[in-house]
């Protein structure tokens, strides 16, 4: 290996000399490694020191959240609609679990074991936090007394696995108010992104509708923290709390709705597919709303099986939506109150104005039909028998823009800010608006169509009633609210009060709502709701509508108000009813009105009222065929009467003639 | 010289080493009491006595290796090798040995004749190298002395114990330097070691963050491949050598030898893949990229980094140190040990410890550079590397520069066997230093 040994010329160097060089190199290696660490720990314990130190903190630092106690609430009359039950929750910390891959996965499968829980689904959702979460992951809100003390007995044995009790929300009236009270689920994952800023954790419940969402922030409150000082096996060694630690319980909110009124309006909407709104125009508090068909609230407890859910989300009549809100329709004859207003207020008629109906309008070649030949009439009656033939004139009159003013001064134009989600916006056309919607120039026909309510107009009932709150109010409107007061869960002490927020006043001349509500009586009193809206003991006003739609029937509407008074009265009670599809609206949806207004002044039973102005207007509507026939059988025998004695006279005739042939045969 | 002079010479020596030990051992003691405290438990804390037991017979111990003339050891170096290959197969064999965690290391369950083998091999070799003189420089030498040392650290390697097997080579490869060996030939050594190394890495890296979709991993993760390249290199290297025969260029010969070296380094490759065992590989895997999140001991780095973060400059103080009280650093009385000096001493505390380190280990250079003769050197030089070694390893785990592997703090780490082994080095040390003088005692 010759190739090897080269070089040979180093050997000659002074042997000792050679030694003590490499010692020196030894010195050197030793001193650089010595600096080097200390530059290091320099580096670490002086520089990165803060670091290290919150990393410490964390490792011995368990925070573990303690929620707030969320708000109760009660209706009006502190009737407990919506409460807080106690139960048992085991729920892991990812963090704190085992650090080591096969010591987390045995203590994952010991936790399923001992507590009856599907693997899958506690490695699932430890999963979609990471392993290195400090979220708090429920497992499971169902476990027993038993199982808590075992687990508290034995906690060293699962580290990272924690028990603790939990507020489910129950709502003991069952399946009422469903839509104004909501219900409450887990955040979900958008929500979470969302809202994450504002304290919510990945475990929060949060509201999904009704007043649960729309004051969530006031019905959660603030939640806690608890601190453990831990080993690293997740031994408690020391619990702190803090007192910024407290949880600051949620607020207690006093509904508007008076719950015996809502049930009544549920019992009267059973099967009907639709929506009630009663409120008090005068401070704009909601005493019941309804929206048919309804849920029960406390399906969601613990968790909604997948089938239910999707069958009441895939239920044609939209269980899940408040149609008062968010349901749209044309608001029909009931519309043509605005009109009224407007033209009354521009001084385009005054009560004197009288027009002629002869069964319809002529217009652009067609003819605009009217319920009936009126003959001459003023505002008062064509209000009461609802006369077509008057608002076409009067709406070719004043042309779309105008009525899109009204509206908007009537309330039905913009949101209606009532304190509920999801509030749907109504639409209002107007020439510039078809022009930008539809692409096409606004027609006459257009007009006659959009002063009868029907046409492009879409309304939302609770815009509606809006209407129907500005002109009882004479010119004012409160903003339409559920939530009367929120208080604080401690001292009771009221935080809001809603009662009374003026959100409008149209500063149009009292007398003008006053002609409207007389007119909105009489049609109560002889016009198209004189059998739907039967109340001999009540007076009340109200305006009925039929709207012609693509899908099937009529809907039918009746906006009403008792008592009648003609300045206004802190005790009026508006009620606006809309049923999908059930015909004409002075027949169908002026009874259950009726039924409920009497149902509030005079305590009488609204399914037993409804029912009895039903089998009334059948009577009537029997008595009138009866007479009808009578009449026609009167008729029939003054005719064989009439055509005996023609008969009678003939013969007379003839044995006159025969006898004058006898005498001039004579 | 009188018997009276001599006596008297034997006593100066250098007080600045005894005074850092007895600070190590100081700093040892209050860091296993504070590492083993428990507030709960009334018993005494066993692990502490057995510390300060093995501290004072280690002093002893050091006390007596100075008296014993290191001429005289050198000389009868077979006396010591042939006990040292026995324990060392006794220890691998079933009745013997005791199996903790994975390894035979402790023969008949309390002696881990790993640990005085470091002393027995720094005798042996300094003494070999001593007589052979000049001659290392010949690659005949070289080769034998490689040998020498290769049989005890093979025997190591069986345990298996990778850490100790590289405190043996770093020794070996740090004494043949100072005896004069080639360079050439040393990083030729290092160059194998660190192909050999690099391929298993590589493959077990893959394999863990499984990303084993790429060509590379492909062809090495068959052996029979790396050995077709290694026979490849092997069958250059040799055509090379008999072209150089007739040409003899200096040139080729380089070229010759590098290849040679790319075949031993592909030889290595695959008796490491196969030698070495997955938790080996992964310590040293971890080391690379702490972040390997399945590996566990990629938390004992993380969890040690913190308590040496966490202690700035003053520390939190004795029996304050929330990192070592909880629990949070494994193995704290053996590998770990200095994270908790670093937690509750803080900065001032651990750079204490480095300086009396440095200390020691420059005064012993400052031996070596001053003994009398060539043994004296090679021998301390090799105490010295073993130092060094073992505390750049340790205090470099703990601040995580380097890998975990199993090597202990000298003086301040609670094995028995160790605190003995550096015992036995520093009076060594002394025996070299104080006859720096005296002939024949």
């Amino acid at each position: 290996m010759s190739y090897l040994e080269l070089n040979k010329k180093d050997n000659k160097s002074n042997d000792d000399m050679s030694i003590k060089k490499k010692i020196i190199v030894l010195i050197i290696a030793v001193s650089l490694a010595i600096s080097i660490f200390t530059i290091r720990l320099f580096y670490l314990q002086i520089i990165r020191n803060q670091y290290y130190d919150k990393l410490a903190r964390n490792n011995k630092e368990q925070i573990v959240p303690v929620t707030a106690f969320r708000g109760e609430v009660y209706d009006r009359n502190g009737i407990p609609v919506v409460e807080n039950i106690k139960t048992y929750t085991l729920s892991i910390i990812p963090v704190y679990l085992p650090k080591n891959y096969f010591e987390r996965e045995e203590l994952l499968h010991r936790v399923a074991k001992e507590f009856s829980l599907d693997l899958g689904y506690i490695k699932n959702a430890v999963k979609k936090v990471g392993n290195y979460s400090y979220e708090t992951i429920e497992i499971t809100d169902d476990i027993t007394m038993k199982e808590i003390s075992f687990l508290a007995e034995n906690s060293h044995l699962y580290p990272g696995v924690y028990y603790g009790s939990k507020a489910i929300r129950r709502y003991p009236l069952g399946d009422t108010m469903t839509h104004v009270l909501g219900y409450v689920g887990n955040i979900s994952p958008d929500e979470y992104e969302a809202k994450r800023e504002e304290g919510y954790r990945h475990d929060s419940l949060v509201g999904k509708e009704g007043v649960e969402l729309f004051y969530d922030k006031e019905l959660r409150g603030i939640d806690g923290y608890v601190q453990w000082i831990v080993d690293s096996r997740s031994r408690v060694q020391q619990v702190l709390t803090p007192a910024s630690g407290n949880p600051v319980p949620g607020k207690k909110l006093i509904l508007t709705i008076d719950s015996k009124i809502q049930r009544d309006a549920e019992n009267l909407l059973r099967d009907i597919n639709g929506t009630i709104i009663v409120s008090r125009p005068a401070t704009g508090e909601i005493l019941a709303m309804v929206s048919s068909p309804w849920y029960d609230p406390n399906i969601f407890i613990g968790g909604i099986n997948k089938n239910e859910y999707s069958k009441l989300i895939n239920d044609p009549n939209h269980p899940f939506w408040n149609k008062a809100i968010r349901g749209r329709y044309a608001p029909g004859s009931t519309f043509k109150l605005v009109s009224a207003v407007g033209a009354l207020h521009e001084g385009k008629i005054n009560s004197k104005t009288y027009k002629y109906c002869n069964g319809g309008m002529l217009l652009e070649n067609r003819f605009y039909r009217c319920t009936g030949r009126h003959g001459s009439l003023n505002i008062y009656k064509a209000i009461q028998y609802s006369c077509n033939t008057y608002f076409y004139e009067l709406g070719y009159e004043v042309g779309p823009n105008f009525l899109k003013k009204y509206s908007e001064i009537l309330g039905i134009g913009d949101y209606t800010g009532v304190d509920l989600p999801g509030e749907k916006l109504s639409t209002i056309p107007s020439a510039d608006w078809k022009r930008r919607r539809i692409g096409e120039y606004w027609w006459d026909g257009d007009t006659i169509q959009y002063v009868m309510g029907q046409g492009y107009i879409n309304v939302t009932p609770i815009a509606l009633h809006n209407m129907t709150s500005t002109i009882v109010n004479e010119g004012t409107l409160y903003k339409p609210h559920v939530v009367k007061e929120i208080r604080s869960s401690q001292t009771d002490e009221i935080i809001l009060n809603n009662d009374g927020i003026l959100v409008n006043d149209t500063q149009i001349d009292p007398y003008i709502y006053r002609i409207v509500k007389k007119g909105m009586r009489l049609v109560v009193e002889s016009g198209t709701a004189r059998t739907g809206a039967w109340s001999p003991n009540l007076r009340i006003a109200a305006k009925t509508g039929t709207t012609e739609n693509d899908q099937g029937r009529d809907h039918s509407w009746t906006t009403a108000f008792a008592p009648y008074s003609d300045g206004p009265n802190d005790e009026i009670i508006a009620v606006t009813v809309l049923l999908e599809h059930r015909g004409g609206g002075g027949l169908n949806a002026a009874p259950i009105a009726t039924a409920m207004l009497r149902s509030i002044f005079l305590e009488e039973d609204p399914v037993d009222v409804r029912d009895s102005i039903y089998s009334r207007m059948n009577t009537i509507r029997q008595r009138g065929r009866e007479q009808r026939a009578l009449q026609n059988l009167q008729i029939q025998k003054a005719q064989e009467k009439l055509e005996a004695q023609k008969l009678e006279a003939q013969k007379l005739e003839a044995q006159k003639l025969e006898a004058q042939k006898l005498e001039t045969q004579n | 010289m009188s018997e009276n002079k001599k006596n008297r010479r034997l006593f100066i020596f250098d007080f600045k080493i005894l005074i850092c030990i007895l600070f190590l051992m100081v700093t040892g003691a209050t860091a296993i009491y504070s590492s083993t405290y428990n507030a709960d438990a009334e018993n005494l804390n066993w692990l502490f006595l057995k510390y300060i037991f093995f501290c004072s017979t280690g002093l002893i111990i050091m006390g007596l290796t100075v008296f014993i003339n290191y001429t005289k050891i050198a000389e009868h170096k077979m006396m010591l090798y042939i006990p040292m290959v026995i324990s060392l197969i006794l220890v691998l064999l079933p009745f013997f040995g005791k199996t903790i965690n994975g390894s035979n290391r402790w023969l008949f369950g309390v002696v881990q004749p790993s640990e005085f083998g470091k002393i027995a091999l720094i005798v042996i070799l300094a003494g070999y190298l001593n007589d052979i003189g000049d001659k290392i420089k010949s690659f005949k030498y070289l080769f034998l002395s490689f040998v020498i040392a290769g049989i005890p650290m093979g025997l190591i390697l069986m345990q298996p114990d990778l850490g100790t097997t590289l405190v043996y080579i770093a020794i070996v490869l740090t004494m043949l330097f100072v005896a004069g060996a080639q360079l050439k030939y040393l990083i030729s050594i290092a160059f194998i070691g660190i192909i050999g190394l690099s391929i298993p890495m590589f493959l077990e890296h893959s394999r863990i963050s499984e990303s084993v979709d790429n060509i590379l991993f492909a062809f090495f993760s068959h052996s029979s491949y790396i050995a077709y390249l290694a026979g490849m290199f092997f069958f250059i290297s040799l055509l090379l050598f008999i072209i150089n025969f007739y040409m003899n260029n200096s040139r080729i010969a380089f070229i010759t030898f590098i290849f040679f070296v790319l075949f031993l380094g592909m030889v290595s490759a695959i008796v490491l893949d196969k030698g070495l065992h997955d938790y080996q590989k992964q310590r040293l895997l971890v080391f690379i990229n702490p972040d390997l999140k399945r590996l566990s001991s990629g938390y004992n780095i993380i969890q040690a980094l913190i308590a040496v973060g966490s202690g700035g400059f003053f520390g939190k103080g004795f029996l304050q140190g929330s990192q070592s009280q909880l629990n949070f650093i494994p193995q704290q009385v053996n590998d770990f040990i200095f994270s908790n000096i670093s937690e509750e001493w803080g900065f001032l505390g651990s750079s204490l410890v480095l300086l009396a380190y440095a200390i020691i280990l420059i005064s012993a250079c400052i031996i070596a550079y001053r003994s009398k003769d060539r043994l004296g050197s090679i021998m301390v030089s090799g105490i010295a590397t073993m130092f060094l070694f073992h505390i750049v390893i340790n205090i470099g785990m703990v601040l995580g520069m380097m890998p975990v592997t199993g090597l202990t703090l000298p003086f301040i780490s609670s094995g028995g066997s160790s605190i003995w082994t550096f015992s036995i080095a520093v009076g060594l040390i002394f025996n070299i230093e104080i006859r720096r003088y005296v002939h024949g005692v």
